[in-house]
């Protein structure tokens, strides 16, 4: 083996490799680093969004603090912690349903049959989509006078009258959710098809000689074995799922019902201009996001890595 | 009893015929193995046994049972895959258990089978790995203990040594062969090692693009072969083949001349062949003698291409002006020979096969 | 019986999910060529065919025209940053062994899932300094902070498939890392590439939050914003009809592109995950 020597030439490897790295590393610094910094340093300070170099150090007042009376801060505004319970229910949920549905489709999907080819690219179209116009197209589609999905329920007999979907606070987060789902699915289709594709086709053939179930096999055979597959991709969608902001934005804009903690943030920096206590919350959102993940991995024992090789 | 019978059996895929119309009968208990080149429809044979491909026509039974619409899980039938197909999160113990059917005992019963079953193919220790820590040949012994306790009517097994190493391969064929004699169950093996075959078969089925060439006793096939095909894909070396054309019939057998004008006699039966029919004389390497390139008795002159020590025996290969493909001999102990070596072949009339126009062959008159 | 019951209801299976993945947008299309008062009338077969909406979107008021260009520019050269730099990234990171690799390479997946919110003021004060606030190069910076990690990652990912022998041979004949990157691994990882640079397109194409907070004119959004604050010709009017017009405008050429590439985006979005 050539390259595994410790030899001049692996050193010189080495040396190059890290010139390679370096265009990348820079340019990540810069747009990802810095800012990510900025903000955080931001967030314990009072700026405004139109002048931020006049801001002045706060500590942790953004945060948290008392006034003659009263608590303030982002973690004192009930808001903040109903838009903490609005993305984290809108998380659960919405993954829930792709994932289940996903892998429901891709057992479908994966069986063969005429024209398989071209049903799998059409399940791939609302993956295509950009959620911007899925957005739009479910509030067309759940308007409450003109939408068809009211004039379905309608005609099936399940509803007498025609359903705010984006305005009552009861149904929103759904029409949220039915619009994120609707355009997520095909990713964990996707996906578990790639992973059932990659299991042993011998051993099911082995279950049908032996007689076993289908129900036992997809329970003992097939669902162990795309399991770290499923747990990387149910990863990948919570995180999507946590920052979740265009959907929301569009479909029912500020609402309090739907507002998740990136709307409350940028609603906070951007509309109304302070800079620093929409930095504390995005901070917040950050933290947040990089605990669940940290609790999710350990729990779940997943290995990101790709550490095989 | 577990029988297995085709008839008229056709399986077709996007209208390649890969199953040509074939009709057979595995007796109960036999070991019957199909061999043939990759391609010849072996394999399909055997997923159409165990349900896993649909047949496109003809009739299929197992124990006198037509099974055609039969499910695979209720054809009585258990099968080794060529990888094993064991499931690769389960361990031994699991795997072993996970196809079979609930016995009357219950959990502890279960439990007693595949106890008895792992400690008949020495698995005891193995019983909480899973199959990626295990060797080769132990990956093979679970897959056939699970067969086992399916306690089928039928063992089908796919190329089942051909992911081994030669010298388990061997002791893997043993052990198999001694199976079949404790269980007596009907197996039906496939593989493209015509040594397998050999040394396993009750019978061997030789297939080729979809039909039967032949099926036979090992040693029938070797000694009578029915057609070209058989005759040169059985036996290792390849049975030597020279174009020839027919000069008389005779009563000790049929005198032929060969390309180079040399004349020689096969012992074979020669009734219907015409004088001038073009033939084909066979003789496998084993049968050959050399001679000095100045012996009158011997038939064939030659020059060496080069030889083969194997120890045992040389191999040594040849061409002339009779050869078309380079023959080969096979002679007992040590010999050297420079290549360009002139020498002569003598082919004993007893030893040769005979394959007229179309590649059937001449039953010959000793065995 | 038994199977053809069995096989019926497979099928009626099958097109329930292409109801479920087709209705929405063959409902936009059919809504988007509806003016006026049709789209009060929730009927389920295309009941009109009027391109007026589609005309409207370039009658120089809504200015949609100049929103597609400003998307094209601004996903094209993310696009061509992200893949040179990923790849001697993914050069450096799949093929050289050094200490910390994954590390390195986790640290730069987690950038790719953070949210984006999180450096959003950041950012916002970075455009600001070098001036690029409200223009095109603003969205260009900032969106690398989502694609250039995973064009990392999953040129990365394939990086490593490729053989050891062919480096080693290119090594024993005294090629330098640079000839080997450009002469022997760039012209294996085409299709990669290109998978890459797709997804890579799709991702900047479609982001909102960065191009809604970093643009202030009509004339500098990008098509996502644009559709999102697009209003109809009047109050009283519904803008459904104009809005479902410019969502198939964006979209069909997405959809050519992903049936087009569909078995290449499959094994870039596995690369990236499944794999990983």
């Amino acid at each position: 083996m050539l390259l595994a020597k410790e030899s001049g030439l692996m050193r010189h490897r080495v040396r190059a490799g890290w010139l390679f790295l370096l265009p990348m590393v820079v340019v990540l610094l810069m747009v990802a680093g810095w800012p990510l910094a900025r903000t955080i340093w931001l967030s314990l300070t009072d700026a405004q969004l139109g002048a931020m170099s006049e801001a002045n150090f706060v500590g942790f007042e953004n945060y948290l603090a008392y006034y003659d009376g009263y608590w303030g801060g982002v973690l004192a505004d009930p808001l903040w912690w109903v838009s903490v319970w609005n993305t984290v229910y809108f998380t659960v949920v919405s993954v829930f349903l792709e994932t289940t549905i996903g892998l429901a489709i891709a057992l479908v999907l994966h069986a063969s049959f005429k024209l398989r080819g071209l049903v799998r690219a059409a399940v791939l179209v609302p993956w295509a989509i950009p959620t911007i116009v899925s957005a739009q197209m479910w509030g067309w589609m759940l308007h409450d006078q003109y939408g068809i999905v009211n004039d379905m329920l309608m005609r099936v007999g399940l509803i007498a009258a025609p359903l705010a979907w984006t305005a009552d606070d009861q149904l929103s987060m759904w029409a949220v959710i039915f619009a994120d789902v609707w355009k997520t699915t095909p990713f964990m289709t996707l996906l578990c098809l790639a992973a059932l594709q990659m299991l042993p086709k011998d051993c099911y053939e082995a279950a049908r000689v032996d007689g076993v179930h289908p129900v036992k096999v997809f329970f003992k055979v097939t669902l162990p074995l795309i399991k770290q597959p499923l747990m990387v991709a149910v990863i990948f969608r919570s995180l999507d799922a946590l920052r979740v902001f265009d959907v929301i934005y569009v479909l029912t804009s500020n609402s309090e019902s739907t507002m998740s903690m990136s709307i409350y943030a940028r609603q906070q920096m951007v509309d109304f201009q302070s800079a620093g206590y929409g930095s504390a919350a995005s901070t917040s959102l950050f933290f947040i996001v990089g605990l669940l993940t940290v609790a999710y991995i350990m729990l779940g024992k997943v290995n990101l890595g790709g550490s095989s090789r | 009893m577990a029988k297995v019978e085709f008839r008229k059996l056709s399986k077709s895929f996007d209208r390649t015929e890969l199953v040509k119309g074939l009709d057979l009968c595995i007796e109960d208990g036999e070991f019957a193995v199909f061999v043939g080149p990759s391609g010849c429809g072996k394999s399909t044979l055997l997923r159409l046994i165990a349900g896993l491909e649909t047949i496109t026509s003809g009739e299929m039974l197992i124990g006198d049972q037509l099974v055609n619409d039969l499910p695979p899980a209720k054809r009585g039938v258990a099968m080794v895959f060529q990888s094993y197909a064991l499931y690769p999160h389960m361990t031994v113990y699991e795997n072993l258990a996970f196809g079979m059917k609930k016995p009357a005992g219950g959990r502890a019963e279960l439990r007693r089978r595949v106890q008895d079953v792992a400690t008949t193919l020495q698995l005891d220790s193995l019983m909480d790995r899973l199959p990626r820590q295990l060797s080769g040949g132990q990956r093979q012994r679970v897959a056939i203990g699970r067969s086992i306790l399916r306690e089928p009517r039928v063992f089908l097994l796919d190329e089942p040594l051909s992911n081994l190493d030669a010298a388990l391969r061997v002791q893997m064929r043993m052990e198999l062969a001694r199976l079949h004699q404790e269980i007596g169950n009907t197996m039906i093996y496939v593989t493209h090692d015509q040594v397998e075959a050999m040394t396993l078969a009750d019978r061997i089925v030789v297939l080729n693009e979809g039909r039967i060439e032949q099926a036979g006793a090992p040693l029938e096939l070797y000694h009578h072969p029915a057609n070209l095909f058989v005759a040169r894909f059985i036996g290792s070396p390849n049975m030597n083949i020279l174009p020839a054309k027919v000069v008389s019939v005779e009563s000790a057998g049929v005198s032929v001349q060969l390309e180079d004008g040399s004349r020689l006699v096969a012992a074979v039966d020669g009734r219907g062949l015409q004088a001038g029919e073009p033939v084909h004389l066979g003789i496998r390497p084993e049968m050959i003698s050399l001679r000095p390139a100045d012996a009158r008795e011997a038939h064939l002159s030659c020059q060496v291409l080069a030889t083969e020590a194997l120890g045992e025996s040389t191999l040594v290969h040849v061409t002339g002006p009779a050869i078309q493909e380079p023959m080969s001999a096979r002679l007992d102990g040590v010999h050297r020979l420079a290549g360009k070596t002139a020498v002569r072949l003598q082919l004993p009339p007893q030893a040769c096969h005979l394959f007229d126009s179309s590649g059937y062959s001449r039953r010959r008159q000793v065995a | 019986m038994n199977v053809s019951l069995k096989s019926g209801s497979f099928y009626l299976l099958i097109i329930f999910i292409l109801l479920f993945s087709l209705f929405p947008f063959y409902y936009a299309v059919i809504s988007s060529m509806r003016t006026g008062t049709q789209l009060f009338d929730a009927s389920y077969l295309p009941t009109a065919f009027s391109l007026d909406n589609y005309w409207a979107l370039f009658d120089g008021q809504q200015a949609f025209g100049r929103n597609i260009f400003n998307s094209v520019v601004v996903s094209g050269s993310v696009v061509v940053l992200s893949l040179f730099l990923g790849l001697t990234a993914a050069y450096a990171l799949g093929r050289v062994r050094f200490r910390g690799r994954e590390l390195f390479l986790v640290t730069i997946l987690s950038v790719a899932m953070f949210p984006q919110v999180a450096v959003l003021s950041g950012m916002f004060e970075l455009i600001r300094y070098l001036g690029l606030y409200n223009r095109p190069g603003g969205l260009i910076m900032s969106y690398m902070i989502f694609t250039l990690p995973f064009t990392v990652w999953v040129l990365t990912t394939f990086m490593r498939e490729l053989p050891l022998e062919l480096e080693e041979a290119a090594i024993v004949d005294g090629a330098g890392p640079w000839t080997i990157v450009t002469r022997i691994f760039m012209p294996l990882m085409w299709p990669a590439m290109v998978t890459t640079g797709l997804l890579a397109f799709i991702a900047a194409w479609n982001e909102f939050l960065f191009a809604l907070t970093f643009t202030l004119t009509n004339e500098q959004r990008t098509v996502p914003v644009a559709i999102a604050l697009l209003t109809g010709r009047s109050a009283y009017e519904l803008p459904f009809g104009n809005i479902m017009a410019a969502s198939v405008v964006v979209t069909v050429p997405l959809i050519v592109l992903v049936l087009i590439f569909q078995r290449r985006i499959v094994s870039g979005l596995t690369a990236g995950a499944v794999k990983g």
